[in-house]
């Protein structure tokens, strides 16, 4: 596993470096190479175009990569609770929120299928593997509990819908 | 040392639980708690899915969502807001009913909109179609089409044969028109129901992530009501 070189994440910038952390781990993966998965090796994966929020994805898709991942942030409650960290020398108060992401697969093209298939199937399985994941935890996005690719469509154009919910970690810089 | 026996307050406890989860149930699945909750998912699920040349669809498809009481809990349902295609039968029925209810003393009836869409189709079909002849120089394009109209929606029995002979030429270039008027700048149905389901499918999984949460929230919050720890 290597570590993220993006900040992590910082309540004065949620948003931003929530995406900015995805961007950086989902790009390291979905790039048409081969890659290790916790102890399962050369694993491939196919060459995306990543997408975030309300961004369009490329037009016509199928003549542009044939694949694009978008992620969405969730509506939900956002539940969060407070904790306090104790270390030698001062205190720190960490927030906790749970949150959740739509990441919409949507392929076109030839072997649209197969395409969206494998990258939703891929997208699940890296998501939950914890020794992958760590990356992520080590940034304050923890406790990843993606479920099973669900097909929406599954004709010349494919969509699924891969759900994850998880846990951010942050500290809020509010001590004098 | 006094022992004392708790037996009859578990019991009791016990007996109101199953009632205790049905209030919490009932509040968690509340229909306004979650409204505001599936609008907004809908909106960023279509946002998502849309392409630019679609964008000024999104709001009439989350303008038509429904979040009601359903049994012991809620229904939420999102629909297709473009109006179904109709053929010239449904406008022939529609002119039946309406000339009979106001030959009966109604006034406008549920009839009248779509018959004056009906009535200006057939005005722009004679604007911008029809081959105009020397019969038609002293008449304006509303007079003909309205005439062009009356001859669309008449029972043939009730035409004379110069009319009905007239009616049989016209009908084809008019029924290919009303059917390409009523499509055009509509989303195919592959592109509606994709978005339907997908929207289900987002709302799917909101509620599964979110519903035990406000369960275990709302019977919290039953216990504190009671005077137990939640």
């Amino acid at each position: 596993m290597t570590p993220l070189s993006k900040p992590a994440v910082d309540a004065n910038a949620l948003e931003t470096t929530v995406l900015n952390l995805w961007c950086e781990f989902l790009t390291r993966y979905f790039d048409g190479q081969a890659h290790d998965i916790g102890a399962t090796k050369a694993v491939a994966f196919p060459k995306v175009e990543l997408q975030f929020q309300q961004s369009a994805v490329s037009q016509p898709l199928d003549q542009i990569s044939g694949v694009a991942i978008t992620m969405v942030w969730s509506e939900g409650d956002r539940h969060r609770w407070t904790s306090w960290w104790p270390s030698a020398t001062t205190r720190q108060e960490i927030c906790y929120e749970r949150v959740a992401w739509n990441f919409w697969v949507r392929a076109s093209g030839r072997n649209a299928r197969a395409n969206g298939r494998l990258a939703s199937d891929r997208l699940s399985g890296l998501l939950g593997n914890r020794a992958e994941t760590h990356a992520l935890g080590q940034k304050g996005i923890c406790r990843l509990k993606p479920a099973a690719p669900r097909a929406i469509q599954d004709t010349d154009y494919v969509l699924r819908l891969v759900t994850v919910a998880a846990t951010l970690r942050y500290p809020i810089l509010s001590q004098i | 040392m006094k022992v004392e026996s708790n037996l009859q307050g578990v019991i009791d406890r016990l007996k109101r639980r199953p009632r205790d989860i049905r209030q919490a149930m009932a509040r968690a699945l509340a229909p306004a708690a979650w409204d505001a909750q599936l609008r907004l998912e809908a909106k960023r699920t279509l946002w998502t899915l849309v392409k630019q040349p679609e964008w000024h669809f999104v709001d009439p498809f989350v303008h038509t969502i429904m979040v009601a009481p359903f049994l012991n809990g809620f229904l939420a349902r999102m629909s297709n807001p473009m109006p179904p295609v109709l053929a010239v039968e449904d406008f022939m029925m529609a002119r039946g009913l309406q000339t009979r209810a106001l030959s009966q003393g109604s006034g406008p009836t549920l009839f009248s909109d779509f018959l004056n869409q009906f009535d200006q189709m057939m005005t722009d079909w004679v604007a911008t179609e029809k081959r105009k002849d020397k019969r038609d120089w002293d008449k304006t394009d509303e007079d003909i089409g309205h005439f062009v109209g009356y001859l669309l929606l008449t029972p043939d029995s009730k035409l004379s044969d110069k009319e009905r002979n007239a009616k049989a030429k016209l009908l084809p270039h008019l029924v290919e028109y009303l059917n390409r008027r009523q499509t055009e700048k509509r989303l195919n149905a592959e592109t509606i129901n994709v978005w339907l389901l997908a929207v289900l499918a987002a709302w799917s999984a909101l509620v599964r992530r979110e519903f035990p949460d406000r369960l275990r929230a709302h019977l919290g919050a039953q216990r504190s009501e009671l005077g137990l720890v939640p």
